[in-house]
């Protein structure tokens, strides 16, 4: 399968933010920082991109920080894909039914509801952890995947190796574990992809926003204390560029392959050899 | 060409499957007002090891006939037998345990096989989910069925996209005889094929239901290859059966008005009337009616019973009134 | 070839489509000549594989990007394979009239049958909507639907499978056709479709009198519109000949044996396997299932003879 370039250029970015918050320690460790006594210096040779209001390195916060957004995001999307699988393949499976019908009504609701406002609600109402954090994103954001796993489900449940299977007798959960669900794996794997940029994205909103908990120092927060601690209004670029560049960077590289995935998965049919 | 001639006298052989008044209605339209009756009360008997054709026109009500005959779906009226045990009547457990023996192949030869799985693992899946057979005779079984379809054993690692229609029909015949059935039900297995490939399988299928003698029902619209398969024909009209016979009989001698106009395209190419799909409803009379160039007014009013002619025959039709026996 | 313009509508010069696989090259259409007359029908037969709907794709340019064309082909002087695409598709979509196979996937399922039978005309003759609706129904009722008015407003789903052929039939001969291309039009079905749909062809070539490739593995639908028939075989054509004298006298051993293979007549199967497009045999392609093949047949390819007039036959057997 030939990767094409776009593909490429997003596994690259992403395979380095990963490589990154998986090697945080080793990485810190080998540049030099300390904790000056000096806050808001600018970048100098004992600190790489300066440092922030309490003198801290920014350069070892923003390493630290990688592991925390892409732990949010990847887990967050674990569950939001978890949750679309179960749902869509359910509703999809016993389409026409009850089942289906209380479900794509529940989807439907989820899908009308403008979801920030209702998380923002949300998190000030629960306390500010990182899994609550996770898991209103994950709950939040499943609609959508389950929606489209729904329908393709509902395709394959119509086809005739179906019925064919049902004739021999074998249960349901054979025909939805052994035929359907690696049917929709691949959907399932580009819809996981864009999620994770999604709810890094979504974090560091809520981050910004000051909901996030403040004992995991996120990109998202960073940028809120960039702005609630004076680095903004300093002009201290090194304390709120690099946390936002690398929410973007990050964000672009999954949606890279995300989509050049989506792109491969509904595009043209490979022609059968003998059939030309 | 027949390739077996030992059947015998067919008075001798039992009855394999046996349908009794059969109905199906399907609901179209707004608020499912308009009914069609896709089959109309259809009484129908196979026998074992028999060849028999099932022939008519796309709309006819084949394939739910087809599909009513192995229980896929639930007739609105009417009983299958299978031997003396009441099909329709069975639990889904009772059920499951008959019903592996009625096979069936599908017109549209691209969904019947997972498109992800290779063709070994589909046709290797029937034995393993009945255990019909050992995982280490498994391999060697394949390889066998493989042979029989003239299959080549390297296109057992191949997906259903990757092989050719006539390739992937005969994958598909290889799954259905793996488990052994007693029928095999063939739905237009080769109009989607060139007529090389539809000879070539269809000369299989035979030689296959000779050596194993299961019973073959073929259903078609194309009664010229009826011909070369069968020794039975059943013709099928708006949901009815219109005509049974012989292939011979029939062939040369049609009763029917619809099974005269059949032929006739065939022999002269000339058709006595092209006419928009009329839907097969339930209003008064012979459903033939608004064609039939014989028509009485009898026909009309009243629909004609299925009625029996010497040599084996039946037709559907109040032009032989005279030989029904009161 | 001599190209004598007046009479001829279309210009095939060895046209080689080749497709790119990950590992390997297919040739689906191996070198490829003929001409068409202004008004003649021809039927391309062959089993599926020889290439015959390609051929069909790389004169209407709708191949798919891994395909690789070489050869011209040549339309009122201009070479349809040379020009921008854009310009090709103004010429083929005003000129021809291309009738795809599937028809119950052909029509457009969100847009009015109406609408998509005057899409021709109001893109390529600047018809207005109405005008355009008005041509639709003509057409429609010319064509044997009765409740026009009613049929024109339907969507496809609405339409029985009679009244679907009709329409697309329709939508290809909105503006009056030079050139009728149809891939398989009777695939699937049965007996009075099939008449249906000869009795339809029959109309278009009396009302237009256009010129035609019928792409068809249905000899006994064919037979009846066409007035060449050509056999298609490993992507290049093996034999040419006038639709009577073809089938009371197939002369290349394949052509033999496809018409033995018909129910209609011994229904014997040809023997061996269909050739392999990325690695046709050498000589001549037909040679491992030929019962006439000899040595030479195996080694050299042999050319294209003409044992009787308007006949051409690709057999050493008819060699000088």
């Amino acid at each position: 399968m030939k990767i094409p370039t776009i593909m490429l250029a997003g596994i690259l970015i992403v395979a380095s933010m990963t490589t990154i918050a998986l090697l945080a320690p080793l990485i810190a460790s080998l540049v030099p920082h300390e904790r000056s006594s000096e806050p808001f210096a600018p970048p100098n040779s004992r600190n790489i991109l300066g440092t922030n209001d309490l003198g801290d390195d920014v350069f070892v916060e923003i390493i630290y920080g990688a592991r925390l957004s892409m732990a949010i995001g990847f887990l967050a999307a674990l569950i939001v894909v978890l949750i679309g699988l179960s749902i869509g393949v359910l509703a999809g499976y016993y389409h026409g039914s009850l089942i289906d019908e209380v479900l794509s009504m529940i989807t439907d609701i989820l899908l009308v509801i403008p979801v920030l406002p209702l998380a923002i609600v949300l998190t000030v109402y629960l306390e500010p952890s990182f899994w609550n954090v996770v898991l209103v994103i994950g709950l939040l954001w499943w609609p959508s995947t389950a929606r489209v796993i729904r329908a393709r489900v509902a395709q394959l449940r119509s086809m005739e190796f179906v019925s064919y299977l049902k004739s021999l007798g074998v249960s349901d959960l054979y025909i939805i574990l052994r035929h359907i669900v690696p049917n929709v794996i691949e959907i399932l794997i580009a819809r996981f992809i864009l999620a994770v940029p999604k709810a890094i994205l979504f974090e560091a909103g809520l981050a910004f926003l000051g909901l996030s908990d403040p004992n995991h120092l996120s990109w998202g927060l960073m940028l809120h204390y960039a702005l609630t601690r004076g680095g903004l209004l300093r002009g201290a670029w090194w304390t709120f560029i690099p946390p936002g560049l690398c929410i973007a960077i990050t964000a672009l590289g999954f949606m890279l392959i995300g989509m050049s995935l989506e792109e491969k998965i509904s595009g043209i049919k490979v022609i059968k050899v003998r059939e030309l | 060409m027949s390739l077996c001639t030992n059947y015998g006298d067919s008075n001798r052989r039992s009855s394999l499957l046996r349908a009794v008044g059969l109905v199906k209605i399907f609901h179209h339209g707004l608020f499912r007002s308009r009914k069609i009756y896709a089959v109309n009360n259809v009484d129908l008997t196979l026998l074992h090891g028999e060849r028999v054709c099932l022939v008519g026109e796309s709309g006819s009500g084949k394939t739910t006939l087809a599909k009513l005959l192995l229980l896929i779906l639930k007739p609105d009226k009417g009983k299958v037998y299978y031997k003396d045990i009441e099909l329709t009547s069975l639990s889904k457990e009772k059920l499951r345990r008959v019903r592996w023996k009625l096979q069936y192949i599908p017109q549209h030869p691209e969904n019947a096989l997972d498109h992800r799985w290779k063709l070994y693992d589909s046709i290797v899946e029937p034995l393993r989910i009945l255990k019909l057979t050992t995982s280490n005779e498994e391999k060697r079984y394949v390889y066998d069925l493989i042979g029989m379809v003239k299959l080549k054993p390297e296109i057992l690692s191949r997906r259903p996209r990757e092989v050719s229609g006539g390739e992937l029909q005969r994958a598909i015949i290889a799954r259905a005889l793996a488990v052994k059935p007693e029928l095999l039900i063939a739905d237009e297995p080769t109009s989607m094929l060139d007529p090389s490939t539809q000879a070539e399988i269809i000369h299989i299928l035979l030689k296959l239901q000779c050596r194993n003698k299961f019973t073959l029902l073929f259903i078609t619209h194309d009664i010229e290859l009826a011909r070369h398969v069968c020794d039975r024909i059943l013709i099928m009209y708006s949901g009815q059966i219109v005509e049974e016979g012989s292939i011979k009989d029939v062939l040369n001698e049609p009763l029917h008005p619809y099974t005269k106009s059949l032929i006739s395209v065939l022999k002269h190419g000339s058709l006595i009337h092209v006419y928009d799909h009329v839907e097969p409803g339930n209003n008064r009379g012979c459903k033939y009616k608004h064609i039939c160039p014989y028509k009485l007014s009898l026909c009309l009013q009243y629909e004609p019973p299925l009625i029996r002619v010497p040599n084996n025959r039946k037709v559907r039709c109040w032009l032989y009134a005279h030989e029904i026996k009161k | 070839m001599l190209m004598k313009l007046k009479n001829e509508i279309l210009v095939v010069d060895n046209i080689k489509t080749y497709f790119k696989l990950d590992n390997a090259i297919v040739k689906a259409v191996n070198g490829v000549s003929f001409t068409l007359g202004r008004n003649e029908f021809i039927g391309m037969i062959g089993e599926s594989g020889s290439g015959k709907s390609v051929l069909l794709y790389t004169i209407l340019r709708i191949l798919p990007p891994n395909a690789i064309v070489k050869g011209s082909i040549i339309y009122e002087n201009i070479n349809l394979l040379s020009i921008k695409e854009y310009k090709a598709r103004k010429i083929i979509g005003k000129d021809f009239a291309y009738i795809p196979q599937s028809i119950g996937q052909a029509l457009n399922p969100v847009l009015e049958v109406g609408f998509q039978i005057a899409e021709k005309p109001i893109e390529h003759l600047n018809y207005s909507k109405r005008q355009g609706f008005k041509l639709a129904l003509k057409i429609l009722k010319s064509l044997g639907l009765r409740e026009v008015n009613k049929t024109v407003k339907m969507y496809p789903h609405e339409l029985s499978g009679g009244m679907k052929q009709r329409a697309l039939i329709a939508v290809g001969i909105s503006i009056p056709p030079k050139v009728v291309l149809a891939d398989e039009p009777t695939k699937g079905l049965d007996i009075i479709k099939k008449r249906l749909v000869i009795e339809l062809f029959k109309y278009i070539r009396e009302r237009f009198n256009p010129a035609g490739i019928i792409v068809s593995h249905d000899l006994s639908f064919v037979r009846e519109i066409v007035d060449k028939i050509y056999v298609m075989y490993c992507g290049q054509i093996i034999e040419i000949a006038p639709t009577t004298t073809f089938f009371s006298k197939p002369l290349h051993p394949y052509s033999q044996l496809l018409l033995k293979s018909l129910p209609i007549n011994d229904f014997k199967p040809i023997p061996g396997e269909p050739p392999s497009m990325i690695n046709p045999p050498k000589g001549c392609k037909f040679h491992p299932r030929c019962p006439y093949a000899n040595s030479i047949c195996r080694r050299v390819e042999p050319g294209f003879y003409t044992p009787e007039h308007g006949r051409f036959v690709k057999c050493h057997i008819y060699g000088g």
